[in-house]
């Protein structure tokens, strides 16, 4: 699951507000399972700080409140969050330089994609998900930019790329 | 308010009585309080998610499902971006 997807569930005017309110209420009634990338308790903290700015103002302790009763929110729903922990050495040639394993994963993902350095992020997250419970359905997001290369980037993570409207018709979840 | 004793340089008091002489704090002890809140505001890090243990208290206490749910709706509301467009502009710089 997406950052953009937990981000709709909040908001109330959002074209995929209907399909991931009814995600959420069905992850809380364990009818599905997901997974999200530790980068999506991040990004729930930086839009939520930069829209509280942007939208009500800079009051910075109304703001901390705001950011943490939203990552609450998040935390709470029943979400498995991939970390793909340890370092590992990236090496060219003779030259080895040890960093997170996410982003050795991800420049590898990088030869293949060409997106902007969280959509990497978050689809290597996925993809290293799939490797580890082949259960995983599908990667769900609202990013038009994402699903409008689904073709080839479902072959690179293994699993469909579908929107959140098509994710819940293809499951026959109801709407909220 | 309570007291803090504090063994500092030399150097560093005579900086502090620069700083009340120019007027920039009305004395040393009110200096070395707004330093130290200031540093300790702009460095969250320091504390890890710990300090955020303090606010999720009050965010309990202050704000609560119904209120969020409001306040999220001002927040993240309006029909100029979608939700994947507002994740999408972080990642873009």
């Amino acid at each position: 699951m997406d950052t953009n997807v937990f981000i709709s569930y909040l908001k109330y005017d959002d074209p995929y507000h209907s399909d991931a309110a009814a995600i959420v209420a069905n992850l809380a009634k364990n009818e599905i399972r997901a997974e999200t990338s530790v980068l999506t308790v991040l990004e729930v903290a930086a839009v939520a700080g930069r829209l509280f700015e942007h939208n009500i103002g800079r009051n910075m302790q109304e703001k901390k409140i705001f950011i943490v009763k939203a990552l609450q929110t998040l935390l709470e729903l029943k979400i498995n969050f991939i970390h793909i922990g340890g370092d590992t050495a990236f090496a060219l040639g003779n030259i080895h330089i040890p960093m997170p394993s996410i982003f050795t994963d991800s420049i590898m993902v990088c030869m293949q994609a060409g997106l902007r350095t969280l959509d990497i992020m978050h689809l290597t997250a996925a993809r290293h998900a799939k490797q580890m419970n082949s259960d995983l359905g599908a990667f769900v997001t609202g990013d038009r930019g994402i699903i409008d290369k689904r073709h080839e980037l479902s072959k690179l993570i293994g699993i469909p790329l579908l929107s959140p409207s098509e994710y819940v018709k293809t499951l026959g979840l109801p709407r909220k | 308010m309570e007291v803090l004793n504090v063994k500092v340089d030399s150097e560093v008091i005579q900086k502090l009585d620069r700083l009340v002489k120019r007027k920039k704090f009305k004395n040393k002890s009110e200096a070395v309080r707004i330093m130290l809140h200031d540093h300790l505001e702009e460095h969250p890090e320091l504390f890890g998610s710990a300090d955020l243990e303090p606010v999720l208290k009050q965010a309990s206490n202050t704000l609560s499902d119904r209120q969020f749910r409001e306040l999220a709706a001002k927040v993240f509301g309006g029909k100029n971006k979608t939700a994947a467009e507002m994740v999408a502009e972080g990642r873009e710089r």
